[in-house]
């Protein structure tokens, strides 16, 4: 677990011009060269350049701050690599952890005027990646517990002009907000210490250890320490051992977490990721390394790599986030979309007008759709759909929950055969492009190649032999979707892992959605006019299970036909597989909709990453592959129980 | 069995951080005596007489190495956190200015000094330029200290 400090303080150069104040900025400018160097040396692994701004917020305030760059680094220290590298080694600190830099803003909060101007719709705010506060009086400080919407609360513990309460205390702990507590305080003189000493056990006893951090805020590099004799300092305060432990790594980790992904994402978007259709996917093989490419906090251009910097030399080259890609327009996207859901008529026919929105989204991911749709026999067609049709799920998960509303959002990526029947039933895309949806809390939107989730599809094409008993697979009635969410508490090490399902020769791909908790074998009974199919993809593939989509407004006896005569359903293996599956489930509405296309999202989630979107009867839950395989007939029939309750209480 | 317990903390010294990150002169030279009257001296402001005397028991200076800057403390096991909070908040040793590292923390002398090797032979491989004549000399004289301990 890496260790933050993120109090790195950065001055900016004054607007006045002459001599000596360039003189200023230069040296202003080594110290924060200096600082971070020996941050990084101490084995630090992330440091937040602080800007402390006080009175009337105005444009100029906004975040100018340059994130230092590796020729800085190697200018002030060439041997760096091989002492961070020993020191991360004796830390504990994995080598291939990048070093971050992110931007913070102290706002000194003196009056009721600021702290209105203290919410999240400030611009000069926004600039900034990290908002904390510093209260300059009693009404500052409540005002910031309660109201203001920042990050961190930063107090000032050796002189403080005011009272902690606990109950304040404790509703902004509520709210989510962060103390901040600086060690340098301690290391200057003996008054300041005690003050220090005095004011912040009390709220290291009321707080204790939650939502706290520690930094350092140190004015010079004498002031620095590293993060073990900082854990130490702490017991001085009265924390304990883990709780500073974690004060300085695992609570800095979480609210950066949680910062970028409000930053970077709206609400509870859903980012798509196409992976490269070359890669085959062999049930047997472990994924590769090369699908988890999600950096959850990631800060973009701040990234440094140690072998980068043990190279000496290009200067960064961490994946540049895409920063401008922000918050996922719902309104733009629903004008491309109609509010039913999908028909395949629309699909086909309205290709070109969802086709910008689709752009919009996701920018790689039209590049990747044409790369990958190799024996396609629409190559274009089946790109845009594909990026429709990530467009359609992502927006529809929007939809569905911004509205609530039950899309039939099954949506397979079909694939226009020349012999596919019926009026383009089953279009099923050639394009093994798997696409993986997962719910990102914290990934850069489009950091190069950092698409972080695919929507995977998975065939389901059933054979014609069993087309029999596939039409009234199972459905799950009335189970809103929800994906589950991968989520804040990434380790360092570990990276989203997507499983790509391999496309057998010619694949056709459909997704599979998993229900939470549940394995449905795809046969469980069906409401004729809705349904959900719940599949657990099973890495090996077994093809006892198929499900089929449904036509559209036709019969659902007339079971897509699939020309490859590849049936393709599994359940999960569980074995080599020691990721979670995030799990997501679907709502239909009622009222006799026929879908004609479904599309089954599995969503996967790193490791210990799964949030629940929150919804009315979400159940979300993280679960782990190798267990789910006993509890297969429980969960069958739980399942089947949850899908009658619920029809019945929608009747 | 043991009666006494002790805890071997192995600490690197950074002298003078502010001025020059690659230089390797050194302002002043650290030996046993210079380390332990200022870790005394911190411990008695910070923690009084009581507080030094409790620590000075077990309290002594095992090894210093003035090329690598490498050092190791011995203290007893109930004091060790003091006399580490003490050690963190050295402010300078004569004139120069300080920062304490802890490297490495350890309740016998054969695991600290594995590890004082191995910090070693990676902090000699570290510094840059070569080290001068004296300077190697001074390194293998305080690696037999070591082995010894």
């Amino acid at each position: 677990m890496g260790f933050f400090d993120l109090n790195v303080p950065y001055s900016y150069p004054s607007q006045s011009g002459g001599k000596e104040v360039a003189v200023a900025v230069a040296v202003a400018n080594k110290l924060r060269v200096k600082l971070a160097t020996k941050a990084m040396e101490l084995g630090y692994v992330g440091i937040a350049h602080n800007h402390s701004i006080g009175g009337v917020m105005t444009e100029k305030d906004s975040c100018t701050i340059p994130l230092l760059t590796l020729g800085s680094f190697i200018k002030a220290a060439p041997r760096l690599s091989s002492s961070v590298a020993f020191h991360r080694g004796l830390l504990g600190v994995p080598r291939s952890t990048p070093f971050r830099q992110y931007t913070r803003v102290t706002v000194k909060l003196e009056s009721k005027a600021q702290c209105l101007g203290l919410n999240s719709g400030n611009p000069v705010l926004k600039s900034y990646d990290i908002v904390a506060v510093r209260p300059m009086n009693q009404f500052a400080f409540d005002q910031a517990c309660t109201k203001a919407e920042v990050d961190i609360i930063s107090i000032d513990f050796s002189n403080l002009p005011f009272r902690l309460m606990h109950p304040t205390v404790k509703a902004a702990i509520k709210r989510g907000v962060y103390f901040e507590i600086k060690y340098s305080d301690l290391l200057k003189d003996a008054e300041k210490r005690r003050q220090v000493i005095s004011n912040a056990k009390l709220l290291v006893d009321w707080t204790k250890g939650k939502n706290l951090i520690i930094s350092s805020g140190s004015p010079s590099v004498t002031e620095l320490r590293g993060p073990n004799d900082v854990i130490n300092l702490m017991s001085l305060l009265g924390l304990s051992t883990e709780r500073a432990r974690a004060a300085v790594s695992k609570n800095c980790r979480n609210m950066i977490a949680k910062i970028l992904k409000k930053k970077r994402f709206h609400k509870e978007a859903v980012k798509v990721e196409l992976l490269s259709s070359s890669d085959t996917f062999s049930l047997e093989q472990t994924l590769s390394g090369d699908f988890m490419k999600w950096d959850p906090i990631s800060s973009g251009e701040g990234d440094m790599l140690l072998e980068d910097l043990a190279k000496a030399f290009d200067a960064t080259t961490r994946a540049v986030a895409n920063k401008s890609s922000k918050a996922i327009d719902v309104t733009s996207d629903r004008k491309g979309l109609p509010s039913h859901g999908f028909r395949l008529t629309d699909i086909l026919g309205s290709e070109p007008s969802t086709q910008e929105t689709a752009d919009k989204m996701i920018d790689d991911a039209p590049v990747h759709c044409k790369s990958q749709v190799s024996d396609a026999c629409m190559a274009d067609s089946a790109s845009s759909v594909d990026n429709l049709l990530e467009n359609e799920t992502v927006s529809q998960i929007e939809i569905s929950e911004d509205d609530n509303k039950v899309e039939p959002t099954t949506i397979v990526p079909l694939r226009k055969c020349s012999t596919s029947q019926g009026q383009g039933l089953l279009v099923q895309d050639q394009a093994p492009a798997s696409f993986t949806l997962i719910r990102c809390t914290k990934s850069d939107a489009a950091s190069d190649g950092n698409m972080q989730t695919e929507l995977e599809s998975e065939d389901k094409s059933v054979s014609p032999s069993k087309i029999g008993h596939v039409v009234p697979q199972s459905l799950v009635e009335n189970l809103k979707m929800e994906t589950i969410l991968v989520h804040d508490e990434v380790s360092l090490e570990e990276v989203s892992k997507e499983e790509v399902i391999s496309d057998h020769a010619k694949i056709e791909h459909s997704v599979s959605i998993d229900g939470d908790e549940m394995e449905i074998d795809g046969s469980l009974e069906a409401n004729h006019d809705e349904y959900m199919e719940v599949t657990v993809e099973d890495q090996k593939h077994e093809t006892d299970n198929s499900l089929s989509p449904e036509a559209a407004g036709q019969d659902h006896d007339q079971v897509p036909s699939l020309d490859s005569s590849e049936a393709e359903l599994g359940e999960e293996p569980a074995v080599p597989y020691n990721n979670t599956i995030e799990i997501s489930m679907e709502d239909k509405k009622e009222s006799g909709r026929e879908i004609e296309t479904n599309q089954q999202v599995h969503v996967q989630s790193e490791r210990n990453n799964v949030r629940n979107s929150g919804k009315v009867g979400a159940k979300r839950s993280r679960t782990r592959l190798t267990q789910l395989q006993p509890l297969k007939p429980f969960l069958l029939h739980r399942f089947k129980q949850i899908s009658k309750r619920r029809k019945h209480r929608r009747g | 069995m043991v009666g006494f317990k002790n805890r071997f903390m192995l600490m690197e010294v950074y002298l003078d951080p502010d001025k020059d990150l690659l230089g390797e002169g050194t302002p002043v030279i650290l030996t046993k005596l210079n380390l332990s009257e200022a870790i005394k001296d911190s411990i008695l402001v910070n923690f009084g007489e009581c507080g030094l005397a409790s620590c000075l028991g077990s309290f002594h200076v095992a090894y210093v190495n003035p090329v690598t800057k490498l050092c190791i403390v011995r203290s007893s096991r109930d004091e060790h956190r003091r006399v580490w909070s003490a050690m963190t908040l050295v402010r300078s040793v004569g004139n120069c200015p300080v920062v304490f590292n802890l490297l490495d923390n350890s309740g016998c002398v054969r695991a600290c000094r594995d590890a004082a090797l191995k910090c070693e032979t990676e902090k000699f491989n570290q510094s840059g330029k070569g080290l001068s004549e004296e300077e190697v000399r001074e390194m293998n004289r305080c690696l037999d200290k070591l082995k010894l301990l």
